[in-house]
């Protein structure tokens, strides 16, 4: 795993084609929920960048929008306004993020087919990225091993504790040797020795020149990012 | 750095038809996870079967009913009221499943939490969307499709009326997932409340000759059942059994080909116009992840 990850020609293609300094570049990005009478201005001009190899966390208290900004760098939300580039896309200008080269985990609890077990989930995921035969057979038992849940591969999700399935959601999110990884939470409910395993993989993929955004209220987790961007509460706009 | 990058090198390239192999690898996963999700809900899929069988008995004890009326029904439709429900039932009711199995593939992932995970996958959602409602509607039409099957088998088609006639029902099917897949894009809009859905089901119900023949309806109606895809398959499907029986060829079957091979065609490009404004929609304001 280690040998394969540090040659990294995608991690390379893409600095390359934005420039060799970020994967991700936010500026003055706003975002409002709501219509007349009564809106929410739940992002106003946050600007970050995520270069090769680091981490950015996000932190702030509930309802300061870090859920939002992962969603946008995600492309699962348009922003308002500012500009928004994610591995060389305008994504703002609606281009569509180049998904196979990310991981991403929100929300994990609910994020599963909860009839199908760990091992399933991660084969039809994997699938979705384009593995087949042997690479998906590998990198899915590397995924699990990786994250310590070899041994609960034939539950189905649905008998999985909070923390494996956070652990089985970032599992999921490092499936095919992502770029850029957005992770909202991902060491929720995960136990010491979890978490070690969890830290450990992603900073693996940043010494190998992969980058993240990390949404997170968990200080030791906001500490492990290079840097962090602390978002304030929400703006009522009547 | 602005604007958007027109190519990274095996990373960012986009999901597209690029590779049969690609596409028989996302379809399996599609399938595969259907057929899973279905065979674990053991029950639900013994009742499902169950039903079917109890259709066909209902259906046949009708058809003996209609037989001692001595209304001549065979006489002038060309084939009995058993085989003339069976083949409405099956035909219909599979197709309104493909009509209704993009819609639920849709309301399945926002409640379950899962779709905003198929919008980070590669494959791009309406994509997904699609492969997931084929998927499921080819589990659950599976015991249609013996059905099918069966009652040509039993009837004695050759192989060009049973060729006509698949055909038929798999381009009435292909216009009913057209039509299904604009539900789809409803709902990733509305959550819930799909008239597109609400207004098939009800007219061709009806007006699709699905449990008697058309020509009992008053005229003005059976002008509309004309307009209807339903109508038209449900003639050559008809029609191929009764040619089975020895009754004169349909006449009409030709037309009616043509007329459902250009109603799939249009309702299929509809349907996909639909669902990529839904996803927009769903994107720009946020809300793919609300049920």
């Amino acid at each position: 795993m280690v040998a394969a990850l540090t040659r990294r020609p995608a991690a390379r293609a893409v600095a390359a084609s934005s420039g060799g300094r970020r994967l991700v570049l936010l500026e003055g990005i706003t975002r409002t929920f709501g219509r007349s009478g009564r809106s929410v201005r739940v992002l106003d001009g946050l600007s970050l960048e995520v270069p090769p190899g680091a981490a950015v966390g996000l932190v702030g208290p509930n309802g300061a929008g870090k859920s939002t900004a992962l969603r946008i760098v995600a492309g699962l939300l348009a922003p308002d306004g500012g500009r928004a580039v994610v591995l060389g896309r305008d994504i703002a200008n609606g281009a569509r993020p180049p998904r196979r080269a990310m991981g991403v985990s929100l929300g994990f609890e609910r994020s599963f087919y909860w009839r199908l077990t760990a091992r399933r989930n991660l084969h039809f995921a994997g699938r979705l990225l384009g593995l087949t035969g042997r690479r998906l057979v590998s990198a899915t038992e590397a995924a699990l091993a990786e994250m310590g849940l070899s041994g609960w591969g034939d539950e189905p999700a649905r008998k999985l504790s909070r923390g494996a399935l956070a652990r089985l959601s970032l599992a999921r999110a490092l499936l095919g040797d992502p770029v850029l990884l957005v992770l909202d939470e991902p060491l929720a409910s995960v136990d010491s020795g979890g978490r070690r395993l969890g830290l450990d993989a992603l900073a693996l993929r940043l010494r190998a020149g992969s980058g993240a955004v990390v949404a997170t209220h968990d200080p030791t987790v906001a500490a492990w990012c290079g840097s962090v961007v602390a978002l304030s509460p929400r703006e009522v706009v009547r | 750095m602005s604007g958007r990058t027109r190519s990274l090198p095996g990373v960012a390239r986009r999901w597209r038809l690029r590779s049969p192999a690609a596409v028989v690898g996302v379809a399996r996963a599609f399938l595969e996870r259907s057929v899973l999700v279905a065979l674990s809900y053991r029950t639900r899929f013994a009742l499902g079967i169950g039903s079917l069988g109890l259709s066909v008995a209902t259906f046949l004890f009708v058809g003996k009913a209609v037989a001692l009326s001595g209304t001549g029904f065979v006489e002038r439709y060309g084939i009995g009221y058993t085989e003339f429900a069976l083949v409405g039932t099956i035909v219909h009711g599979a197709a309104v499943g493909g009509l209704g199995a993009f819609r639920a593939a849709v309301r399945r992932e926002q409640v379950q939490g899962t779709l905003e995970t198929l919008a980070c996958a590669p494959v791009p959602l309406p994509v997904s969307i699609a492969l997931s409602g084929l998927a499921d509607s080819v589990v659950l039409g599976a015991g249609a499709g013996v059905a099918f099957a069966v009652v040509g088998w039993r009837a004695g088609l050759s192989p060009a009326e049973f060729g006509t006639a698949l055909g038929a029902f798999v381009l009435y099917a292909a216009a009913m997932c057209g039509l299904g897949l604009a539900s789809a894009g409803v709902v990733l809009v509305t959550k819930q409340g799909d008239p597109v859905s609400w207004i098939v089901a009800a007219t061709t119900g009806l007006l699709g000759g699905v449990y008697f023949p058309i020509d009992l309806l008053p005229r003005w109606l059976s002008g509309a059942a004309g307009l209807l895809p339903t109508t038209h398959a449900l003639s050559v499907v008809r029609g191929a059994l009764g040619v089975a029986s020895g009754a004169a060829p349909n006449a009409g079957a030709a037309s009616s080909v043509r007329f459902l091979a250009v109603t799939a065609a249009l309702s299929l490009s509809v349907g996909v116009l639909v669902l990529r404004w839904g996803e927009r929609r769903a994107l720009r304001f946020g809300t793919l992840a609300e049920y």
